[in-house]
């Protein structure tokens, strides 16, 4: 699975971050990308070979992965990993209309226009919510899919056609519960980090408008 | 192995802004690390759980014993090892990035102000900005003309830092990885685990092979750890150094030209830099002449010549309170000389040959690169 064009997007976002941004794009770099990369595709290849019944029917094996695993756990965070990152590119959108207003005008309408100020302020706020609700939201999916952050060893299953209540054997449960808890940890440093440069950029800018304001009755 | 070009792009930054030893640790973490388990390791760990077999036709008992005997895989301790290790390397170059940020808006800044006051026509006051710019340029480790950054002040503290926490998580892993698995694979694995039946024998796949790149990686990680203390030792020898050559420069006889100098050497090529006594003393066989016949120049001379020595001890230091990272092209110390002019590149060549001159030659081509 090729990620190239997720790093080159979060390349560009790097530019036009704050301080606390900038740590935000390499956390979900190092620890997310790469881990999930490098890492826990492997975990996760043959999850439907290795899952193992104590039965011979054939089928059950099939319907008990399926009703336990509706969504592969590797599958969820890829999709999560993307949502995450896509509220980035409305702040390189933004910048991108701004230059090109200023081509099409032929004069300089902005003193920088990857400065975050004004209408692209905006912009980065909201991206910056976005990406701390849908982490959040995620998070919730997956606990409400999976009954919790677990992966047990053994499930039992009597779905048809398995004539009786069988157990069901997950592979590699440990493992895969450490990789889960990594991710989930970084998926919470990354809410941590949004929520922070939040605030930071809302009292920056309050700050700024207060002084101006104090400055302008002053005047 | 594609997906380690994540990392290797970070850490290419890193590499520039390290001292020497800092780059052969990159280079060892790169190659023997990354490479090695990008293209070997995995393959050989591709199969181990399809062929790990155990003595038994229960259905879930193989599951539960490879479980019990990885509870994970080396392949991905190692690659959290890689993670964590490189981490505050990376923590270092935000840093350093982040210097280099405040270094630009620093000049942007500099640049309105030498042009809002060449409009007013305010000398004095740009020359006071100007001076203090300087300072700011000193004490924030960061060399104009040869783009590199300069180890001192927080930054070098950010990177002794990063050192001590990089070999902390080395000794970390290490040690997890001997709890976990001790050093060498068992062929054989006895497990008893429910619904295992009875102890059953469960067989490794490819355990010889596992061994080779397990004793391996381990032992690149004890050489991983011995240049990250060689780095702090390295550091700390140099900082201990020029401590005692700063309380030997106190006391006030020895090296007044020095003193005066001091800030001629450490400011970057904006000007052109005054005679070197180098030029006097050396020769193109390193031998000693002196171009001088009469007794109160050679008296001079001698004065020199133990300033000279003064700043050759600094210069091993790294020139005052910080270490060079990289080597960068800077003045040497001004004495008084009446030598003739040399040639630029002659000078640059007594450089390298003169021994005050240690820190400041040019990028070697045995520096590593990756």
């Amino acid at each position: 699975m090729s990620w190239a064009f997720l790093r080159d997007l979060l390349s560009g976002v790097n530019k036009y971050s704050t301080g606390i941004g900038r740590i935000w794009v390499a956390v979900v770099f190092l620890f997310r990308l790469l881990v999930y990369v490098a890492a826990a595709e492997n975990i996760w290849k043959h999850e439907h070979d290795e899952f193992e019944c104590n039965i011979k029917q054939p089928g059950c094996e099939n319907v008990c992965f399926d009703h336990f695993f509706p969504v592969s756990h590797i599958r969820f965070w890829a999709l999560q990993l993307i949502m995450v990152s896509t509220p980035s590119l409305l702040v390189v959108f933004h910048v991108a209309y701004r230059e090109n207003r200023e081509k099409r005008h032929n004069q300089k309408l902005y003193k920088n226009p990857g400065k975050i100020d004004g209408g692209l302020l905006c912009t980065y706020l909201i991206s910056l919510i976005l990406k701390t609700g849908l982490e959040i939201f995620f998070l919730i999916l997956f606990y409400k899919l999976y009954n919790g952050f677990k992966i047990p060893r053994l499930v039992k299953c009597d779905i048809k056609p398995c004539p009786n209540t069988v157990d069901c054997y997950i592979s590699k449960p440990t493992e895969k519960m450490i990789f889960l808890y990594f991710l989930v940890a970084t998926s919470c440093l990354c809410i941590i980090l949004n929520l922070s440069e939040l605030s930071y950029l809302m009292f920056k800018y309050s700050t700024k408008c207060y002084l101006k304001r104090h400055v302008k009755n002053q005047q | 192995m594609g997906e380690w070009s994540f990392l290797g792009d970070f850490l290419e930054k890193v590499h520039k802004h390290s001292t020497v030893v800092g780059k052969v640790w990159l280079t060892v973490l790169f190659i023997f690390r990354m490479l090695v388990l990008g293209t070997a390791a995995e393959s050989s760990w591709g199969d181990e759980q399809s062929d790990f077999m155990c003595d038994t036709q229960q259905p879930g008992c193989e599951n539960v014993c490879y479980d019990k005997a990885f509870p994970i895989s080396h392949v991905r301790f190692w690659v959290l090892q890689i993670i964590f290790v490189s981490t505050p390397s990376l923590v270092y170059m935000g840093h350093a990035m982040h210097t280099v940020r405040m270094e630009e808006k620093r000049k942007m800044k500099e640049a309105e102000i030498e042009a809002r006051e060449n409009k007013n026509g305010g000398d004095t006051y740009y020359q006071q900005k100007c001076s203090v710019a300087k300072e700011e340029t000193k004490l924030s480790g960061w060399d104009e003309a040869g783009g590199q950054i300069i180890l001192r002040g927080s930054l070098l503290n950010t990177y002794v830092y990063s050192i001590l926490i990089r070999t902390a998580m080395e000794v970390a892993f290490i040690v997890g990885q001997y709890v976990l698995y001790g050093i060498f694979l068992e062929t054989l694995y006895i497990c008893q685990r429910a619904p295992c039946p009875h102890p059953v024998n469960c067989y490794v796949s490819r355990p010889t092979e596992k061994n080779v790149f397990i004793v391996f990686m381990l032992a690149v990680a004890v050489l991983s750890l011995f240049l990250s203390l060689a780095e702090l030792y390295h550091l700390g020898w140099k900082k201990a150094k020029e401590r005692c050559s700063r309380s030997y420069k106190a006391s006030p006889s020895t090296a007044p030209g020095r003193l005066e100098s001091a800030p001629q050497a450490e400011r970057p090529q904006m000007y052109t830099p005054p005679p070197d006594f180098n030029q006097c003393l050396s020769s193109p066989n390193g031998k000693f002449i002196s171009p001088f016949s009469n007794k109160m120049a050679s008296q001079q001379n001698t004065a020199n010549f133990a300033t000279e020595r003064v700043h050759g001890q600094e210069d091993a230091a790294g020139e005052g309170p910080f270490i060079k990272s990289s080597y960068v092209e800077s003045p040497e110390v001004a004495s008084e000389c009446a030598a003739p002019a040399f040639p630029e590149n002659y000078f640059n060549e007594k450089r390298r040959l003169s021994k005050a001159s240690r820190a400041s030659s040019k990028a070697r081509s045995d520096d590593l690169s990756v």
